[in-house]
């Protein structure tokens, strides 16, 4: 009997709206749900009577109704929550829930539309789309929110591939592809090359805190707030605040609606009305001409962002431009006019928006779904002869070859005897393989593939007498169309590494060292061998941590950590030294599910380290503080930008700084904070490290004419000469480094550029009578006031007397007689009087 | 608060432990392709070897040549996929395996199965002295097999002919040129130019990877020294694996050498001083290495260099000021000189070194420096013997007005010992001589009481000792005094009326 292994659901679970699509006999079907529409909103609510209620019923309670209660007991957007602890409160059921059990209803409500319609289908798997630039945080939380809604097997897509599987099932030609995905709440954006019926990711970027969702918040903000707090006199409002959440969540919806509309026409009038009264009890009633011009205008900056990193994705990949054939269209607000003409306009590549944007997902998870295998512990019994021998195949289920190789290992009991043989013909009758002795039991062919089908082979097995035995599994099923070679992932994963370099002047620190690039292709595994970094004693408490994390930066604190793993004292059977041998395995599915082993063969244990969650605990006062340390950053660095990169560290600040206003309330709003923070501290990091040799160069030079002008004016004369020699050689020496771009010994030279200054200028009397008249002038607090006035008599009388030596060990016994914080005073004083 | 301390534990120092090798590992090698095989059946070889791994079969192809083991693994093969298919990366894959275009190439892909190398590199070596297009091509086909032998046998030849050939590519703007237009011809990934120019940059630094590669297979310094001679330059894999290990070495003696404390003590002095000695040689060992290496005057190791060099200036300052041992001191400073990296430390360490010089000049001219007794430089002033003297400036109404002074007499610490130990020796003598002479005074006496023949007894010796004592001292004090005599500012000052005593002795 033949079975039908691959899944047959597919789903697109959207930030604003999800769809899901079935393999309806070869044939692709976006399932309708009660309301007849394709598209379910991703909102989840609980209504009076405390039953739990998903999508258009739940949307307009949240948004439409939107009063103080409803805004309590819906919720929306919820996928930009995905991966983190934090939970929500639904007050009329009393119930907490994360953002993947709110997910997990979602998805339930959309499995059953499909049972509604065809009760029979197998719901066991399904293809869930999740963005390219989901961490492996949010992905996993997408992949458990699945197995909450009934799904035994998920497999998880990226959204740029399932569009580009959508277009390219149907036009498989050999072009380069940029799929411009933005969703109601991120923005992915991936360079993928069809090339003789392979579908592969070449590059890509995004967003996850970058969409719709933002476009709508910006009209919010920027349009209709000013022109309500313009008449009515409505004291804190804003999002940030409690109290207006239920009206902010109204004004929402209003600016949705303008947004919608001005996609389609020219003009359109934003009216607010229904939403209370203003402080002085006048009903708040609001209506704004709000042109495309206008909206264009406020979108911006958000579209700046998004084509930026179309940009950066062809740059990375290292393909020409030209060689992209279109830019494919995916997400609602891609349906914005504005957009495609800026993307026709900057990148010159023609914009294909053929297929729906809306459901061009949701359709090429299906079309996936199709060449993935449900696993065989998953299958119904009934499929399966218990009494036929084991076997196992190697083959690909979606190809576009015309043929194929498979492998496989059939396991006879031992007590058959003599050379045993298998058969593979095509059920169409378009293969009839001829018959393969089996090795060992394993064997290997090439089989031909009809295109365009989906091809089901069936399996003999005989004995040497040409005698059938039968199998578990006599047939499987391969599909010609585009395949795929392998999702690529958008972050490089690693492990926390402590390291002493000479760079770093072999101070402990902690690097992020990778195991897996961003842009290899899943699935990856990867083993590699570490030192622990001290000892570890049997019983210790002070465990020995493994942090694993995501991200593309060397310092680790400025990526994600996905999990960390503790070999504690208490698992040792006796003390580890230092430097015991510890091997790190990590493994990342197609799924980007991660799996973390590490083995310490010195005393033969296997620790599991994802066990663990490493879930990142966000306050907003942590946030502002770290804020104003890298504003400070940003000020010293902006000194040595030029006026682009000025404008977008500023750019980048007054966002942060509106999404911390914000972030008090909506834990989203923290999030994007967070993440905005992170981005502006890696473009800082960057812009340090791209900025520091002509910096130092700035300073060498600087330096130099400086330290001249000391040693001529200051120095003392009989040192002038050597000192000037010096100069010159450091100068000789330093223009060297420059010509061979030498940071590090350039660094090396400055130092002593700075070290000639203090020379020189301590080669001068005057310099130390200015010292003395520092320290013995202004009522320091000596530790023993009548030796110091002996000093300080002293040194007068030096002064006097031109006699530096006695002055210069006055200077010093008095310097001894302050306390240490006075004495750092005098000293950071001292450097300013050389400026 | 464990947010706190998780920062400070971590995890592990990296081992090292597994360096790959770029051309057995490299993709087309690795798949069996030749470098103009398309994606498409890139793919389709990737799937075939997976599944034949799958099922422990380990296929074998016409363009393997027969030079690695264990180099076709299903980790082998997905490394290969990832790195074909990402643009940027097939260029270095491209670049650094054979183009088999023609006869001769074939030819020589036969040599080399039969392992008949020596008719190998000659076919290509003949074959690339043409003068058309194809000779490149030739000539790198021969320093990669030249760099795949050398992954087999460390030989001398195959080093520096490869090398010379990889120099002559990499310089030649012809053969980018060539390069460039042969990989995009056959290019089904649309690579941009700027992607080869970038590879063009890079060459040198993944060039410098394959000599690391052989390096750490031989472990002989030849292939990091000659690969810069040829290329002055250094990769991050160089520097991780090659060079770091051996700073940190010095860093660790360096800090030793910080962490000394010169001592004031002489006998101190003497451990730490060979202390410093043995740390100073295990220093020197490693700059050894990696001036074997060709590193020694690499920016890098410059600045080590300097640090070293004023961890050593640090105690030549110890040395000098605390111990006034200026000889030591030079010649630490001159390994300090020879250790440094940079001019302007290398200046500054010059003008120490005259200024010691100067100071042992000062020395020798300065009369307060050399001993009395043995003319030799003292190097701790508590050594000194020291006189109080007085000049009377005026008498009125019968009262003295006077200047008082100490004036120091230059003893070295030997001559103060050797003074310390002649006054106990006659203290001894004067004591074991006054002793009997005592005794034997007081019994002669008749002094009959046992009390008082006890008392007289002890009242005579202590006498007659101190008169014995007295007479031997002043044989010494006498010496000591003749010696002071010739002190020069001793005689200048009798001369200009001081006398000896800290106040005239009417008052």
């Amino acid at each position: 009997m033949a079975t039908n292994h691959s899944i047959q659901i597919g789903i697109d679970l959207g930030t604003t709206n999800s769809e899901i699509a079935i393999n309806n006999n070869g044939k692709i079907e976006l399932i309708k749900n009660i309301f007849g529409d394709e598209y379910t909103p991703s909102v989840f609510g609980i209504d009076k009577a405390k039953n739990k209620i998903v999508g258009k019923r739940a949307y307009e309670r949240l948004y439409k109704d939107a009063s103080v209660n409803e805004f309590k007991n819906n919720k929306a957007e919820i996928k930009r929550l995905m991966g983190i602890l934090e939970t929500i409160y639904f007050d009329r059921a009393n119930l907490t829930l994360n953002a993947e059990e709110i997910s997990s209803e979602i998805l339930k409500s959309l499995k059953e539309d499909i049972l509604r319609k065809y009760p029979n289908i197998n719901t066991t798997a399904a293809v869930i789309t999740v963005p390219a630039y989901f961490s492996i945080l949010q992905s996993e939380a997408t992949k458990r929110a699945g197995n909450l809604a009934g799904f035994k097997h998920v497999v998880l897509l990226q959204e740029p591939i399932a569009a580009a599987v959508s277009y390219g099932f149907m036009n498989a030609t050999n072009e380069n592809w940029l799929i411009y995905d933005l969703g109601g709440g991120t923005f992915d954006v991936a360079l993928i090359s069809s090339r003789d019926g392979v579908l592969s990711v070449l590059g890509h970027s995004g967003d996850n805190f970058l969409g719709g969702k933002d476009i709508d918040w910006l009209v919010v903000d920027k349009i209709i707030v000013p022109k309500i707090l313009d008449q009515y006199s409505i004291e804190n409002f804003h999002r940030g605040n409690d109290q207006y959440s239920s009206t902010f969540s109204k004004l929402k919806y209003i600016a949705e609606t303008a947004k919608i509309s001005l996609s389609q026409y020219d003009k359109t009038s934003i009216e607010v009305d229904g939403i209370g009264s203003d402080n002085n009890g006048k009903e708040i009633y609001i209506s704004i001409d709000f042109t495309r011009k206008d909206f264009e205008k406020l979108i911006n900056s958000i579209v700046d962002r998004t084509i930026d990193l179309s940009k950066e994705t062809l740059k990375e990949a290292g393909i020409k431009n030209t060689s992209v054939k279109k830019i494919i269209l995916v997400g609602g607000p891609t349906r914005i006019p504005y957009i495609k003409e800026r993307l026709e306009d900057e990148l010159k590549i023609r914009v294909d928006s053929s297929v729906d944007p809306l459901t061009v997902v949701a359709n090429g998870a299906c079309i996936f779904a199709i060449s993935q295998r449900i696993p065989e512990d998953l299958l119904d019994n009934q499929n399966q002869n218990t009494d036929g021998h084991n076997i196992t195949l190697n083959y690909t289920t979606l190809t576009s070859e015309n043929e194929e190789t498979i492998s496989g290992i059939v396991k006879l009991p031992k007590e058959l005897e003599g050379d045993h043989y298998i058969q593979i013909q095509s059920d169409s009758g378009l293969y009839s393989g001829s018959r393969i002795k089996l090795r060992n039991g394993k064997f290997f062919d090439t089989i031909a593939i009809e295109p365009y089908k989906e091809n089901l082979f069936w399996l003999y097995l005989f004995d040497d007498k040409g005698n059938s035995i039968p199998l578990n599994a006599d047939s499987f099923t391969i599909t010609h169309g585009l395949s795929i070679s392998g999702p690529p992932i958008p972050h490089s994963i690693g492990v926390v590494v402590a390291k002493r370099d000479s760079k770093n002047n072999f101070a402990l620190t902690e690097v992020f060292e990778r195991f897996f690039e961003k842009g290899s292709t899943l699935p990856l595994k990867k083993t590699d061998i570490f030192k622990t970094a001290r000892r570890l004693t049997k019983g210790g408490e002070n465990p020995l941590w493994i942090k694993v994390a995501e991200g593309e930066s060397d310092i680790p604190d400025r990526n994600t950590y996905i999990c960390e793993l503790g070999i504690k004292g208490s698992e040792l059977p006796y003390d580890l030294p230092e430097g015991t041998e510890i091997e790190i395995t990590v493994f990342v599915n197609e799924s980007r599910e991660l799996f973390v082993n590490a083995y310490i063969s010195l005393i033969d244990l296997t620790l599991n380290a994802r066990a663990t969650f490493k879930d990142e605990i966000i306050n907003v006062n942590d946030i502002e503080e770290k804020l104003n340390i890298q504003i400070d950053r940003a000020k010293n660095i902006s000194e040595i930008c030029n006026e682009e990169e000025q404008n977008s560290i500023v750019g980048t600040i007054q966002s942060v700084t509106t999404s911390i206003k914000n972030a008090h309330l909506d834990e989203d709003e923290k999030r994007k904070a967070n993440k905005q923070l992170k981005d502006l501290t890696v473009s800082l990091d960057q812009l340090e490290q791209d900025k520091q040799m002509p910096q130092l160069i700035k300073e060498f030079n600087v330096s130099i004419e400086k330290v001249k002008n000391i040693i001529d004016e200051y120095a003392d004369q009989k040192e002038n000469d050597s000192n000037n020699e010096l100069l010159q050689k450091m100068k000789e020496e330093g223009e060297k480094a420059i010509s061979n771009n030498d940071k590090q010994l350039l660094i090396r030279v400055n130092e002593q550029i700075d070290q000639l200054k203090f020379k020189a200028l301590n080669s001068n009397p005057a310099t130390w009578v200015y010292r003395f008249d520092q320290i013995s002038q202004n009522d320091l607090k000596f530790l023993n006031a009548k030796e110091a006035e002996y000093y300080i008599q002293k040194g007068k009388r030096a002064i006097e007397l031109n006699d530096l030596d006695e002055l210069k060990r006055c200077y010093h016994s008095l310097m001894l007689l302050l306390p240490s914080d006075d004495q750092e005073t005098i000293k950071s004083n001292l450097s300013g009087i050389t400026r | 608060m464990i947010k706190k301390q998780l920062k400070v534990i971590c995890l592990a120092l990296h081992g090292n432990i597994n360096m790959e090798n770029t051309l057995k590992e490299n993709a087309y090698h690795v798949l069996g392709l030749d470098i103009h095989t398309s994606q498409k059946d890139i793919i389709k070889r990737s799937k075939e070897i997976i599944n034949r791994l799958k099922i422990d079969d380990i296929p074998e192809y016409p363009l393997d040549i027969g030079l690695f083991e264990s180099f076709r693994t299903e980790e082998s093969v997905n490394e290969a996929i990832q790195k074909l298919q990402a643009p940027k990366k097939k260029i270095k894959e491209y670049f650094f395996w054979f183009q088999i275009s023609d006869n001769i190439d074939e030819s020589v892909l036969d040599f080399i199965k039969e392992k008949s190398y020596s008719n190998a590199i000659n076919t290509w070596k003949e074959a690339a002295e043409t003068s058309n297009t194809q000779c490149y091509s030739y000539k790198k086909n021969l320093a990669l097999l030249y760099c795949i032998l050398l992954s087999q046998e460390d030989n001398e030849h195959y080093l520096q002919d490869s090398l010379s050939i990889w120099k002559e590519l990499i310089e030649s703007d012809k053969f980018w040129d060539i390069f460039s237009k042969i990989y995009k011809f056959y290019d089904d990934q649309a690579v941009s130019e700027e992607s080869i120019k970038n590879f063009k940059t890079s060459s040198i630094s993944y060039l410098s990877d394959i000599y690391t590669e052989l390096h750490s297979i031989h472990n002989t310094p030849n292939y990091i020294n000659e690969f810069q001679r040829y290329f002055s330059s250094k990769s991050d894999k160089m520097e991780s694996n090659v060079l770091e290990p051996i700073y940190h070495a010095i860093n660790n003696f360096t800090e030793q050498l910080d962490d000394i404390i010169i001592s004031e003590n002489v006998e101190e002095f003497i451990e730490q001083e060979a202390q410093v000695n043995t740390i100073i040689e295990s220093i020197k060992d490693q700059l050894n290495r990696l001036s074997r290496l060709g590193l020694y005057d690499d920016s890098q190791t410059k600045v080590i260099r300097d640090k070293i060099s004023e961890s050593i200036r640090n105690i030549v300052i110890d040395i000098h000021n605390n111990l006034e041992e200026r000889e030591k001191a030079m010649q630490l400073l001159g390994i300090a000189l020879e250790i440094c990296g940079t001019m302007g430390l290398r200046e500054k360490i010059i003008g120490e070194v005259e200024k010691i010089k100067d100071n042992i000049d000062d020395d020798n001219n300065n009369p307060f420096r050399h001993c009395l007794f043995c003319n030799d430089v003292v190097k701790n002033i508590s050594s000194f013997m020291k006189q109080k003297m007085h000049k009377v400036t005026r008498t009125e109404n019968s009262k003295t007005y006077y200047l008082t002074k100490t004036l120091p007499f230059p003893r070295c610490s030997r001559c103060k010992a050797y003074h310390k130990a002649i006054d106990k020796k006659f203290s001894i003598i004067g004591l074991c001589i006054g002793l009997p002479i005592g005794i034997f005074s007081s019994i002669y006496a008749e002094l009959a009481i046992w009390d008082s023949i006890l008392l007289g007894s002890l009242i005579i010796t202590a006498f007659i000792t101190a008169i014995c004592v007295c007479i031997l001292y002043s044989f010494g004090f006498v010496s000591r005094e003749h010696h002071k005599s010739k002190f020069l500012p001793y005689k200048e000052l009798l001369a200009d009326g001081w006398k000896l005593g800290a106040e005239p002795s009417n008052n």
